[in-house]
């Protein structure tokens, strides 16, 4: 009966399916920072270092941290059951990180046999990860959060195909499709579809959680993953039959997200918990940004704004979220494993991170939203965000491996006790 | 009433009473921290024991399964148990940080804890009972004493 009504008491996948996610978008993120402070050409949204430096950060940074957190959260909060954690998110992991490293050479040196490895190791990264976790979300009875995560999965699945059509297309493959309309379908399904929904869907779980904050309008979370699927799917039928209406359907897309961001300002301000830790700042730095970016973008629609800028302010939001997320779970992690496993010095969640270090990351972090204004007219500035950017990820790097350091210090030396284990 | 209205009710009071707990705490007053503490852990205990003495077991009765999510949710109650141990201690120390990172974890364990009741067994039990029989058991729990 328990299990025909959707429902699961999975616990948490073992601590290292997360962290070797988390681990390799931070050193993708510190890559990211090394290539921004080498480019020249960056302002230029069909050069090659454009195209390079924008796949480390959706695929190298963005993908994995976003997997790490499906692998947690889907088990945990959403009762879906994952088969064998390890071993897949192990493949999972490998593919992901060889498929973007051959995805970049392929962008640096056009050869063809890096797409094919790309296109191969991405394929399956993007699909079996879709697929797997898809399949199981159909079996559970959905919250708003869970619904959210399935169709942005469903969208990863849309931003793969579109993706690999492209890369068959600079293959010399004739793909009867116009390539600028293909772009920005696949553009606006990674932005809008897969990341800004999946921020959405998780914030539905985690702020109130969290936080202690009013719920989001029940109406509002129940449709709004839908809509913004919805308005997407129109986005591709307009660009078949209507590719005019394509940049008003984009701006919608903007602005429902924006409403978002707004809600969760409103519910951060009405927090229950009086402290506000570091990861409360970068909820809200995240949606700040998102806030600036959607201005960014109305503006463009009577004055040129260089992409750059736009580009950047959402990269704030989604990288925000991101620390925002890591900051929270992984100190609790370390202690939940522990302490779950009976161990009496199970290191508290500031040991891991203590919050003067996560400030020091936050205000490192902040100062982004100021300086990454004018990266667009000096070359100077956008070194001094890339460096930034290099520090911020070290930081949340070395945080997460003491973090796992202490967890394997204590499994070998710590003093343990045995109590009676639900089989779980 | 039902079950998931009742129990919820609780759930969000236990948040109400830790946030001043918190507060109090992150101001440094720990007189203060002590009092509202103990409201919060007598509130939650007082939780505990309706659900371990009334409510589980009319949930194996419905399930017919005793070492199933009631035997997890046992097991997370155990944790917090646990967690309130420490965070007495801390308070006797006077130790800011470390009830600080206690309340951390406490609250994202509970949180996770009370997410999977909510959304699993009190909808559950809510499906399944017939009115008298959610009246019965929303009764004895409001009996439960600490």
């Amino acid at each position: 009966m328990f299990n025909n009504s959707g429902l699961s008491m999975e616990q948490a996948p073992p601590i290292k399916v997360v962290l070797r996610f988390f681990l390799t978008g931070s050193v993708f993120g510190i890559i990211a920072g090394i290539m921004l402070f080498f480019s020249n050409d960056i302002n230029n949204i069909y050069s090659a270092q454009t195209l390079i430096i924008t796949h480390t950060l959706t695929l190298g940074v963005m993908a994995s941290f976003m997997f790490g957190a499906l692998f947690q959260m889907l088990p945990v909060l959403a009762g879906v059951h994952i088969k064998a954690p390890v071993k897949l998110s192990i493949r999972i992991n490998y593919a992901l990180i060889f498929g973007t490293l051959f995805l970049l050479l392929a962008f640096y040196n056009g050869a063809v046999i890096n797409y094919i490895f790309a296109m191969a190791l991405l394929g399956f990264a993007l699909f079996a990860t879709s697929y797997i976790m898809v399949r199981q979300l159909l079996k559970i009875k959905h919250s708003a959060s869970s619904k959210g995560m399935l169709l942005s999965l469903l969208t990863l699945s849309l931003v793969a195909i579109f993706g690999i059509i492209m890369l068959l297309e600079r293959l010399g493959i004739p793909i009867w499709l116009n390539y600028l309309h293909l772009k920005e379908i696949h553009f606006s399904f990674g932005v809008f579809g897969w990341i800004a929904m999946l921020i959405i869907s998780v914030s539905f779980q985690v702020i109130e959680m969290f936080y202690v904050t009013p719920p989001y309008p029940k109406i509002y979370a129940k449709y709004m993953p839908l809509a913004l699927f919805l308005l997407l799917l129109l986005n591709i039928l307009s660009a078949f039959f209507a590719p005019k209406l394509m940049h008003f359907i984009q701006t919608a897309a903007v602005l429902a997200v924006a409403v978002h961001a707004v809600l969760t300002l409103m519910r951060l301000k009405q927090k229950k918990r009086a402290v506000t830790d570091a990861t409360i700042l970068f909820w809200a730095l995240a949606m700040v940004s998102y806030l600036i970016f959607t201005a960014t973008c109305i503006a463009n629609l009577f004055i040129t704004v260089p992409p750059l800028l736009t580009a950047s302010f959402f990269a704030l939001f989604a990288l925000g979220t991101v620390f925002a997320m890591v900051y929270k779970i992984v100190p609790f992690l370390v202690w939940f494993h522990l302490n779950a496993q009976g161990y009496f010095d199970a290191p508290m969640m500031h040991e891991i991170a203590s919050a003067k270090y996560a400030r020091i990351n936050l205000y490192l972090f902040s100062s982004l939203l100021i300086l990454v204004i004018f990266t667009s007219f000096s070359k100077f500035f956008c070194q001094l965000v890339s460096i930034i950017l290099i520090i911020s990820f070290f930081m949340l790097f070395y945080m997460m491996y003491r973090g796992w350091h202490k967890y394997l210090y204590v499994l070998k030396n710590g003093k343990k006790f045995e109590f009676n284990m639900p089989n779980l | 009433m039902q079950i998931s209205q009742y129990l919820i009710n609780e759930h969000r009071e236990c948040d109400n009473l830790f946030a001043k707990a918190e507060a109090a705490a992150a101001k440094g007053d720990f007189a203060l921290t002590k009092e509202e503490f103990l409201k919060f852990a007598d509130e939650t205990l007082l939780h505990f024991k309706k659900e371990e003495e009334e409510f589980f077991p009319k949930f194996e009765e419905i399930t017919g399964s005793s070492d199933g999510p009631t035997m997890v949710m046992k097991y997370e109650h155990d944790q917090v148990r646990g967690l309130f141990g420490k965070m007495a201690q801390a308070i006797e120390n006077e130790n800011k940080d470390t009830f600080l990172s206690l309340a951390e974890s406490l609250m994202i364990l509970l949180q996770q804890h009370n997410m999977k009741e909510e959304q699993m067994l009190y909808a559950m039990a809510d499906r399944v009972l017939s009115p008298d029989a959610k009246e019965e058991l929303i009764q004895k729990m409001q009996e439960t004493k600490l």
